[in-house]
């Protein structure tokens, strides 16, 4: 497959990755540990919930976190 | 198509509430899914097909969302939704002229193709007009003027934008609608749902934490936004509606990506399993 995905691959989760929960990763704004009581999704926007940053979940294993990307002018439905 | 679950890619930038809620719908039927961030996606154009039954193309951005449907296409990969879809709209002169070629009413329109031309453009449809970028979302930098003072004002910002598709003046009167509009969701031959999102403001969005709440499915409602979407090449879509003080609905513009966590809290409706439903239909029918 001619397919390059740049940092990543497909994802293609299975019932055991779906159902991790209680994770948590650092804020690289703050340095808060960030509590996900859901399994987070890579892509995933959450809020930190101390310096209220955007962050963005980049990778599961570990879980880790980057900043949001400001939203861009082309971005919408 | 092989007895196998059909493998669902979702092209997606970012993974909202509506991602989950397609994810989910998608266990829910025994699909595998792949998902791919079309931000990453590097692509050998004379490469082989992906693995993929059919596509969910939900890319944050307009410019990458119709060259993900592009290259699904030209993998043969079935997507949802297509090219031609996706360019009418996130056009909105393409969306306006493909509505008014199906006899869709519209708000009166007029364009002018630079600032040069956007006073005319204004004073066509009339004050108080609502100037609209014509690739924009979300509600962003929509003006309402109501006299030439303010049509002055924003032109000449207009003209110190960087952007070319800035330039362009997209002018609709102003409809003074009854403090919200209506959303209804077409995918495939049917209205799966609709709301009003009601705000003090002028303008309703949901980005711009316009309230949803439910709204009956009129005929005229149905048969209008099934008549939108049509126009504008059908698949999975929101039509957003304005009420005029006579009652009578306009079509103000269709939504090729849609978002649908408002809709959803408002109705309940399974937004995501009708949309992974009509997913697996494209690819039956492939």
């Amino acid at each position: 497959m001619h397919i390059m995905i740049a940092g990543s691959t497909p994802e293609r989760r299975n019932r055991e990755e779906e159902g991790r929960t209680g994770m948590a990763a650092t804020c690289p704004n703050c340095a808060t540990d960030v509590a996900m009581e859901e399994a987070p999704e890579v892509s995933e926007v959450i809020a930190c919930p101390d310096c209220m940053v955007e962050l963005e979940v980049i990778s599961l294993d570990p879980v880790r976190l980057g900043l949001a990307p400001e939203v861009e002018e082309d971005w919408g439905e | 198509m092989a007895s196998r679950p059909p493998v669902v890619a979702v092209l997606a930038s970012h993974v909202r509430l509506e991602e989950k809620l397609i994810f989910r719908a998608l266990a829910a039927r025994g699909c595998p899914r792949v998902h791919v961030d079309d931000r990453r996606l590097a692509v050998c154009l004379d490469g082989a097909r992906p693995e993929w039954d059919v596509a969910l193309n939900r890319a944050l951005s307009a410019t990458r969302r119709v060259e993900v449907s592009r290259l699904c296409e030209a993998w043969g990969v079935p997507v949802v939704n297509t090219s031609q879809v996706v360019a009418t709209c996130d056009d909105k002169l393409a969306t306006s002229l493909a509505l008014l070629r199906r006899g869709v009413p519209i708000p009166p329109t007029a364009v002018a193709l630079s600032p040069d031309g956007g006073r005319q453009a204004i004073e066509a449809v009339g004050y108080p007009a609502v100037v609209k970028p014509i690739n924009g979302s979300w509600g962003r930098m929509l003006a309402k003027l109501n006299d030439p003072d303010a049509a002055e004002a924003v032109l000449e910002h207009r003209r110190a934008l960087p952007s070319p598709a800035q330039g362009i003046v997209y002018a609709q009167r102003f409809i003074d609608k009854p403090g919200r509009d209506v959303r209804s969701v077409v995918i495939g031959d049917r209205v799966v749902a609709a709301m009003h999102r009601r705000s003090e403001h002028w303008v309703s969005n949901t980005a711009l934490d316009a309230e949803p709440v439910p709204c009956p499915i009129t005929p005229r409602l149905e048969e209008l936004s099934l008549r939108a979407a049509a126009a504008v090449g059908g698949g999975a879509l929101a039509v957003d509606l304005l009420e005029t003080a006579g009652g009578e609905l306009l079509v103000s513009e269709v939504n090729s990506s849609m978002e649908f966590h408002g809709l959803v809290r408002a109705t309940g409706a399974d937004v995501a399993g009708r949309l992974v439903a009509h997913c697996l239909e494209v690819a039956r029918s492939a």
